[in-house]
């Protein structure tokens, strides 16, 4: 009897323990990736094949075709945790050889050493290589190119045409005063005197798109030459104080916590007549909005001259790439004109080169005319992901407008009190 | 006859409180059973009900690729927790030697390290083992993870298992490993059962190391890929919720069946 | 001479044992602490990597959000893990009185769910039950002739969105308080209710004598499990609030992940507040120990 159990004891658990390191070991084996020898492979991680996958692919296909002897590898992450990815790699020193960049971790990565300097590469190219690029900046920490843009982005807004035509209008508003106008007649009581229908709604992040273009609009010094905030100014006050008064009485009470996904959610639910957003909604709109409703986007209102506020995404080399050539061969195809005119022609893209500005559909093209015409005529194009201080006023930014909107403070002091916590943060760096 | 009316005022109450947690449950199938479009045309019941959302999820074989690796890795994770933790809650309970306490207190201590730093520090070790984007990797910090509270019930789950057994399978000449494993661990099947529940379920519902260690979508889990459904413009209520209740459903079968065993296993692990 | 070999085998054996997982746990943890701590004595720019002492955890001592944070993180832990163990202290008690049933059975599995579901899936349930807009919850209240009770349930200062955080994780993280308290009630053995029966004790005197002396180990074990989860956690506020309006929702777990991920990709400020952070939580447990238990605790 004793025997019998010593051996069934045993042989359980050493079978438990061969299934388990047997499955350990495949899993090791399966999910490791082994090499290829001959042909270039570039690692690219990009967070757009997850919205533009069809666009990603068209732009990877001709790349390779032009280059039999690289071949491109994209790992897709998705934007909300990008920036945490791309951060610990480069912490780690694994970062690919390509590496897509934008929104708020533009600066991070390039701040601390991530990105290869491009300078070197941009000095071999033929003269006015950077110039055709329209949104090309240096960027203000390295003080060097560090990435170049691939998709232009410009800020807009939507409008529902039932809700204004029902208001009386016919044509989007095309100064301030007329924004107003329409967000006021546009606001519908209920019965019940509950509001049923918003004039307005747009998220409440530091760097809402409502509020870089009213910035830009209303003429204000995002920093100073001397490196200070100029948020304290009397035309960011200005701006501020024009927000504040569309948002009080012409959009959702919430509005003051709103992240993008609420005020999308409000639009696309046929709640509302306005979205401050830009180009990138086009897609989203396409397929997500209420049934019956037609939408359009509309240039953004004038104040003394039409202005344009853009958010490019870019591509950079990860520092220490073992292959720098191709990754510059890389990067300069998808940022360049030839990729850009896929963009355009096929997947009603903006363009980032001057030199597609002149192809037909940019401005024929409903969805997209408006974007790109705003960016032709603009007399003052903004692009404010590139200033120093863009970090620390993305840090307070928020909590200013939230203090407004809950009524802790007037504009004018805290608009002031942003420029004070911007500049002292920038004194601490 | 008051006993009764009592515990029928109490099953009431524990109704009423049991529906109130379940609400979530219920919110997350009205969701997912609506159309993309017609999302918060109602709030609370769906207009037109449709199972769309699963079949698109059900469909997608990247999400189902995170379905199966989390499973792999959940399975994984308990399994080596359950060896690991009961070798070590034998060591703890049936030996006694210098520093027995504060080795046991260190080990319940290191819970107490913010997983941020763990994965953050530990991320460097990873990448010089050339193990990042790896399976193991993840199965490592997991497993870490959940050791010591597997220790400390295991060991609880041999403590009440008197002493006498093994030692009169030693006297028969067993060596002290038969001795664990064959006498002592067929009889801690409850407490076993719970360890493996709880890593099971940790590893399950992990997000923070599941996105810093590994990188390419065929290596996701579902609580990162659940993430790919909330998207950078939009969230598609729809499609989330319906993959919530895709992911949880294991879970809840497996709970379901092996409620007993766990609640039996800390019975006597857990508790003093 | 066998003595001593008897007792060389003795110490080995029990060494093979033990070194397996404690080395294995400690190696992990242990690693990450040291990597953390070195990285929080450094400032690092583009081209260089400078030693600078406690710079930053100066800096920490001097930043008002870090304290907001603190305190903001010790209030939701206070709240959160008191409703965890009464909710979950109550459910045990009253499944222990309906006694084996199935109906408790079933009972207790549904009482299960908020637990089970992974902590993402459960914060994004409730983004819906407390939008903004389209609150869920607010519906329900209509529906059931209780518009009066509803609010912008995030946004309205007045109703602490801290606390309301509080509540949702306090409806979340019961099941496992319940579930170790009602194994802990199991083990009570009936004779000594029946003895305190027949003595004429109350229900409060059984309970304080009896119960409560049984419930006491496994309080401690839980309390310290749920407290030190926590103080780290990180999904609820962040899906939810993101720190909410105004920082009002700011935990130490936000403001760390912020600092780290998205405001200045500053792994060392980043280090050096986890570091404070863990080491007032150790004090918190060690404190909360010594009077909970006043070393009565046996392991």
């Amino acid at each position: 009897m004793k025997k019998e159990n010593i051996l069934k004891g045993s042989n359980i658990v050493l079978l438990m323990l061969i299934f388990t390191f047997s499955l350990v070991f495949a899993s090791v084996l399966c999910f490791n990736d082994f090499a290829q020898a001959e042909k270039v492979t570039l690692t690219v991680w990009d967070t757009s094949s997850n919205e533009r996958p069809e666009a990603v692919k068209a732009i990877v296909k001709a790349f390779e075709a032009q280059n039999p002897d690289i071949q491109v590898k994209i790992e897709t992450t998705d934007w909300n945790s990008f920036a945490q990815k791309s951060l610990l790699a480069g912490e780690a020193n694994v970062l690919p050889d390509c590496i897509e960049v934008g929104g708020d971790w533009m600066q991070p990565m390039a701040k601390r050493g991530y990105l290869e300097d491009l300078q070197p590469f941009i000095d071999k190219e033929p003269d006015g290589f950077i110039d055709d690029y329209l949104m090309a900046t240096k960027d203000s920490w390295t003080g060097t190119y560090s990435y170049l843009p691939w998709i232009a982005n410009v800020m807009g807004f939507y409008m529902v045409e039932e809700y204004l035509k029902e208001a009386g209008f016919t044509e989007a508003p095309k100064t301030w005063e007329e924004f107003e106008e329409v967000a006021k007649k546009c606001t519908i009581k209920g019965a019940d005197g509950k509001v049923e229908r918003w004039g307005f709604v747009s998220s409440q992040k530091s760097s809402a798109e409502f509020v870089r273009m009213l910035l830009n609009s209303f003429g204000a010094v995002f920093e100073n030459p001397d490196g200070t905030s100029g948020l304290g100014s009397p035309e960011a006050i200005a701006a501020i104080e024009y927000k504040t008064r569309i948002e009080k009485n012409y959009a959702p009470e919430g509005i003051a916590v709103f992240e993008a996904k609420e005020s999308r959610d409000i639009f696309m639910a046929g709640k509302a007549a306005f979205l401050a957003e830009g180009n990138w909604m086009n897609s989203m709109l396409e397929v997500g909005m209420m049934p019956g409703l037609t939408w359009k986007p509309f240039l953004t209102p004038v104040k003394d001259v039409p202005t344009a506020v853009v958010g490019p995404e870019e591509y950079g080399i990860g520092k220490g790439t073992k292959h720098p050539e191709e990754a510059w061969k890389f990067v300069k195809f998808i940022t360049g004109p030839e990729a850009d005119a896929i963009l355009v022609k096929q997947f009603k893209g903006i363009p980032s080169h001057r030199v597609n500005m002149s192809i037909p559909i940019v401005h024929l093209d409903p969805l997209v005319a408006p974007f790109a015409d705003q960016l032709a005529n603009a007399k003052r194009i903004e692009f404010y992901g590139g200033y120093k201080t863009y970090g620390a006023f993305v840090k307070y930014g928020r909590d200013t407008y939230q203090k407004i909107l809950y009524g802790k403070m007037t504009v004018e002091e805290a608009m002031k009190e942003l420029a004070k916590k911007i500049d002292e943060e920038m004194a601490k760096q | 006859m008051k006993r009764k009316k009592a515990d029928r005022a109490l099953l009431f109450l524990l109704l009423i409180l049991t529906a109130l947690s379940s609400f979530p449950l219920f919110i997350m199938i009205s969701f997912s059973l609506r159309d993309r479009e017609l999302v918060f045309a109602s709030l609370l019941f769906p207009i037109k009900p449709t199972l769309n959302n699963y079949a698109t999820i059900l469909r997608d074989q990247i999400l189902m690729r995170c379905l199966m690796n989390s499973i792999v890795l959940s399975i994984l994770v308990a399994m080596i927790a359950i060896l690991v933790s009961i070798i070590t809650g034998y060591g703890f309970s049936r030996f006694q030697f210098k520093f027995k306490s504060l080795l046991l207190y260190l080990t319940f201590a290191t819970t107490m390290f913010p997983p941020i730093l763990v994965a953050v520090g530990f991320f460097k070790v990873i990448v010089r083992l050339h193990l990042y984007d790896n399976l193991f990797s993840l199965i490592l910090v997991n497993t870490a993870s959940i050791l010591p509270f597997s220790i400390w019930m295991m060991k609880g789950y041999f403590d009440k298992i008197p002493k006498s057994i093994e030692e009169a399978a030693m006297i028969d000449g067993c060596s002290r490993i038969s001795a664990c494993f064959q006498v002592v661990v067929p009889i801690s099947l409850p407490g076993i059962v719970a360890v493996g529940i709880w890593s099971f379920l940790f590893a399950w519902c992990e997000y923070l190391y599941a996105s810093t260690f590994v990188g390419s979508v065929s290596k996701r889990m579902i609580t990162t890929g659940i993430v790919e459904l909330l998207g950078h413009f939009i969230i598609q209520w729809g499609l989330v919720m319906a993959y919530a209740i895709i992911i949880s459903a294991p879970i809840l079968i497996l709970f379901v069946f092996l409620q007993q065993y766990f609640v039996s296993g800390l019975t006597a692990g857990g508790v003093k | 001479m066998k003595v001593s070999s008897q007792k060389k085998t003795y110490y080995w054996t029990a060494f093979f044992f033990i070194a397996p997982g404690v080395s294995f746990v400690f190696f992990l943890t242990l690693y990450p602490f040291g990597q953390a701590m070195l990285m929080s004595i450094f400032k690092v720019t583009s081209d260089s990597r400078t030693f600078i002492g406690l710079a930053n955890y100066q800096r920490a001592f001097q930043d008002n959000l870090f304290w907001l944070s603190l305190w903001h993180t010790l209030y939701f832990t206070v709240i959160s893990v008191s409703l965890h163990y009464f909710i979950g202290l109550g459910f045990a008690l009253l499944l222990y009185r309906l006694g084996k049933s199935i109906v408790s059975n079933i009972l207790r599995g549904f009482l299960f769910l908020p637990w089970l579901f992974a902590s993402a899936v459960w914060c994004v349930t409730w983004q819906l039950i407390l939008h903004p807009h389209f609150s869920v919850l607010n519906a329900l209240f209509n529906s059931l002739g209780l518009s009066r009770l509803s609010h912008s349930w995030l946004s309205d200062l007045s109703l602490l969105p801290l606390t309301i955080l509080s509540v949702v994780s306090g409806l979340k993280f019961f099941p496992f308080h319940m579930v170790m308290l009602f194994a802990a009630l199991q083990v009570i053995p009936l004779e000594l209710f029946e003895a305190a029966e027949i003595d004429g004790a109350s229900s409060l005197q059984k309970f304080r004598s009896i119960t409560w002396q049984f419930l006491k180990p496994v309080t401690t074990i839980i309390l310290c499990y749920d407290t030190i989860g926590s103080f780290y956690y990180f999904d609820l506020v962040w899906i939810l609030t993101r720190g909410g309006p105004m920082n009002e929702t700011e935990v130490l777990s936000t403001y760390i992940f912020k600092t780290v991920f998205q405001l200045e990709g500053s792994f060392e400020y980043g280090s050096s507040m986890a570091i404070i952070l863990m080491i007032i939580l150790s004090i918190f447990i060690m404190v909360y120990i010594k009077i909970f238990l006043r070393g009565e605790f046996e392991i």
